[in-house]
């Protein structure tokens, strides 16, 4: 029996409603320490648009590169992963790719599903050139025709804006910080994947490399429509890039909504607190404050709603139990048992 | 010559700090010229914030305000005196009251150090407490005033069961503990979330507002820049390749930008815009050339002019001079020189 009949067998339980191409059902990471348990991603439930792109916005350690982990059970040892994770995969039709098994799973990961990893510029490695780096990536993915891999290298390191004849033949320390977050962007669209994820692709950057990739990001996304999933903590960052945000606290999706209504109707408290708390270049900074407390350990979060002992709101029914996801319209969800509330009335307001 | 408030705390004259390396084979010696004519005179409790990219000499600037690098050329005054003349014990004051801020909060930090001797060390070195137990009274005081709370808790931990917020607060308090008059801040938001940056700017802007602290805070985040120069009345300067190419106050400089370098920051600069039509629309940056060139590449004339859209003729023969436009704003660039 084949492996593509095999699979086939197991994947037919599963489908997806249109448009969308991954959803992460009750999705946990759980690590075993000597404190007790530490849920590090609680029962996260998203859909990931096909053809969008979508920002993951959170404190660190709110559990948002977890989360990007275990889609790809990439989640360092000896962390657990529950719950399904659906992908439409063009080869193998919907599958939950925690239970795949891993040949499918290899086949999968960078070929249909492609990873940028946080801090990925130190993951070069500094002996070889950066063509032999695509010729290696190729051959892992069973592509051997390295005249071929060279050609299509090149057609994607000039879409990444960088000469390719200069940029093949350098080790990794003759590039700077940006270009080679970019030569890595470039090496995860090799083999053509139409899922992207970027952990904190600019985190390390100065503000021009920023805005350079970014605008790199969307210009790829217009020529070739594929799915991004752009992990971040800034939010201004990714404003004009991205078509929905899922804004993560304390291990779990607080606000999920498209960019139009971020601007115009965010409804969690966090969500507000969060867009307040950034400097503005331009605007009135009479307007930006932090907000007061500090984010929860995952061994011991609070009972209630997560964001309870920070929210101005938070009453009886906060403290019992973590609200659950509210569609307030076809693309705005919150978990917040006092949307209604904030809608009269700004919730950081003196 | 730049000024920054009133009186007079520490000048920078004519300062280079130039480094020689080796590359190569053949070890060709080149020149990094990380910092070149620098002119800058501090005040009493005068706020300087730098803007710039890696590499644009602002962490030597503030290495050499704390006296950590000494110049290769040009003159340092503190109080008047260069500093090479000062006495002993001038020296020594000189040096306790500007204190200095790492990068990395990570690895600013003893990892094999509690919280506690983290903080004792400069209180024991500069003889401000006595004994053990005053120490721990004065370590409880500093945890406090940067807002680690509650402070008992702290007081024992390592550095590695902190936060990189906490860390930074930690690090903080050791340059409060000796009761400095300036500190240098390095870059000290920028390992930290955008959202906890303002906590912590907040935090200082308080000690200049209660204790005159004076600060040089290096950052490459314009936004932050703003915010921190408009509360403490201070200037910003925008670096490029060891030079100051544009000063200004804070919503000078934002609003009514000279220098083509400050415009591509600007334009750069990402801002949470409440109108989607505006934020959807993706701008040129107005740049000829988006990489920073190589520090040991030698540019005559303006040493931006690889990367200006408006380089003439002149940009690429001759040096443009820093010189003053009014209100406080100052730029070295032909066009503008020119108008």
């Amino acid at each position: 029996m084949s492996l593509e009949s095999l699979v086939e067998e197991k994947i037919n339980q599963y489908s997806l409603p249109n448009g969308v191409v991954l959803r992460l059902e009750d999705l946990s990471v759980v690590y075993k320490m000597p404190r007790g348990f530490a849920r590090v991603v609680d029962n996260v439930s998203l859909d990931i648009f096909e053809g969008k792109i979508t920002g993951l916005v959170g404190e660190s350690g709110s559990g948002k590169s977890m989360m990007a982990e275990a889609i790809l059970r990439a989640v360092p040892r000896p962390g657990r992963i529950y719950g399904r994770v659906l992908f439409r995969s063009k080869k193998y039709g919907v599958v939950n790719l925690l239970s795949v098994p891993k040949k499918v799973l290899r086949d999968i990961r960078w070929r249909e599903i492609a990873m940028v990893f946080q801090g990925a510029q130190n993951s070069f490695n500094p002996v070889i050139k950066i063509k032999d780096h695509f010729i290696d990536t190729a051959k892992a993915h069973g592509w051997d025709d390295r005249e071929a891999v060279l050609e299509k290298a090149s057609q994607l390191l000039e879409l990444v804006k960088l000469e390719p004849d200069r940029v093949l033949d350098s080790y990794p320390h003759q590039l700077s910080g940006g270009m080679k977050q970019r030569v890595l962007i470039a090496l995860s669209l090799l083999l053509d994947p139409y899922v992207l994820i970027l952990d904190e692709p600019t985190s390390a950057l100065d503000t021009i490399s920023q805005k350079v990739i970014v605008d790199l990001l969307k210009d790829i996304h217009r020529k070739l429509g594929i799915t991004m999933i752009f992990i971040t903590h800034d939010l201004p960052l990714i404003a004009g890039l991205v078509d929905y945000v899922a804004i993560m606290y304390g291990f779990k999706i607080v606000e999920y909504l498209s960019i139009k209504e971020l601007i115009e109707n965010p409804l969690h408290p966090y969500t507000i607190g969060l867009i307040r708390s950034i400097p503005p270049l331009h605007g009135d900074l009479r307007m930006a404050r932090p907000i007061p407390g500090s984010h929860p350990d995952p061994i011991n979060p609070p009972k209630g709603c997560r964001f309870s002992p920070r929210c101005p709101l938070a009453s009886n029914e906060c403290f019992k139990k973590h609200p659950d996801m509210i569609k307030i319209n076809d693309e705005h969800w919150v978990a917040c048992y006092k949307w209604e509330k904030v809608k009269e009335r700004d919730p950081w307001a003196d | 010559m730049i000024k920054i408030g009133e009186g007079d705390f520490l000048k920078l004259e004519n300062i280079h700090v130039h480094f020689k390396i080796r590359r190569g084979l053949l070890k060709r010696l080149f020149i990094v010229r990380a910092l070149e004519d620098i002119n800058l005179w501090f005040g009493r409790s005068s706020v300087l914030v730098v803007v710039g990219e890696s590499g644009c000499g602002k962490s030597t600037l503030g290495r050499v305000v704390a006296g950590l690098q000494s110049p290769t050329m040009g003159r340092i005054y503190y109080k008047g005196k260069p500093i090479d003349k000062l006495n002993k014990k001038e020296y020594l004051e000189y040096r306790k009251s500007i204190q200095l801020i790492h990068q990395d909060p990570y690895s600013a930090l003893n990892p094999a150090k509690t919280v506690f001797d983290i903080l004792y060390a400069p209180l024991k070195y500069w003889g401000i407490v006595k004994s053990k137990d005053e120490a721990i009274d004065k370590v409880l005081e500093l945890l406090e005033a940067v807002k680690v709370t509650p402070p008992e808790e702290y007081i024992f931990r390592y550095p590695h069961q902190l936060s990189g917020g906490e860390k930074q607060r930690i690090a903080l308090a050791r340059a409060l503990s000796v009761k400095p008059k300036f500190i240098v801040a390095d870059e000290v938001i920028s390992a930290i979330d955008v959202s906890l940056r303002i906590d912590l700017m907040n935090l200082m802007i308080d000690f200049w507002k209660k204790y005159g602290i004076g600060y040089l805070f290096i950052t490459h985040e314009l936004a932050s820049a703003r915010y921190f120069a408009e509360l403490t009345n201070g200037l910003i300067a925008v670096m490029y390749l060891g030079e100051i190419v544009e000063a200004a106050p804070p919503s000078e400089l934002i609003h009514n930008p000279l220098h083509p370098y400050t415009k591509a920051l600007i334009a750069a600069t990402p801002e949470l815009i409440l109108d989607l039509s505006k934020l959807k629309s993706t701008k040129e940056l107005p740049l000829k050339k988006v990489d920073i060139p190589s520090a040991i590449r030698e540019i005559p004339g303006c040493k931006f002019n690889t990367r200006c859209p408006y380089a003439r003729d002149e940009c690429f023969k001759i040096k443009p001079k820093l010189i003053n436009v009014g209100k406080q704003h100052f730029v070295a660039c032909h066009m503008v020189n020119a108008s």
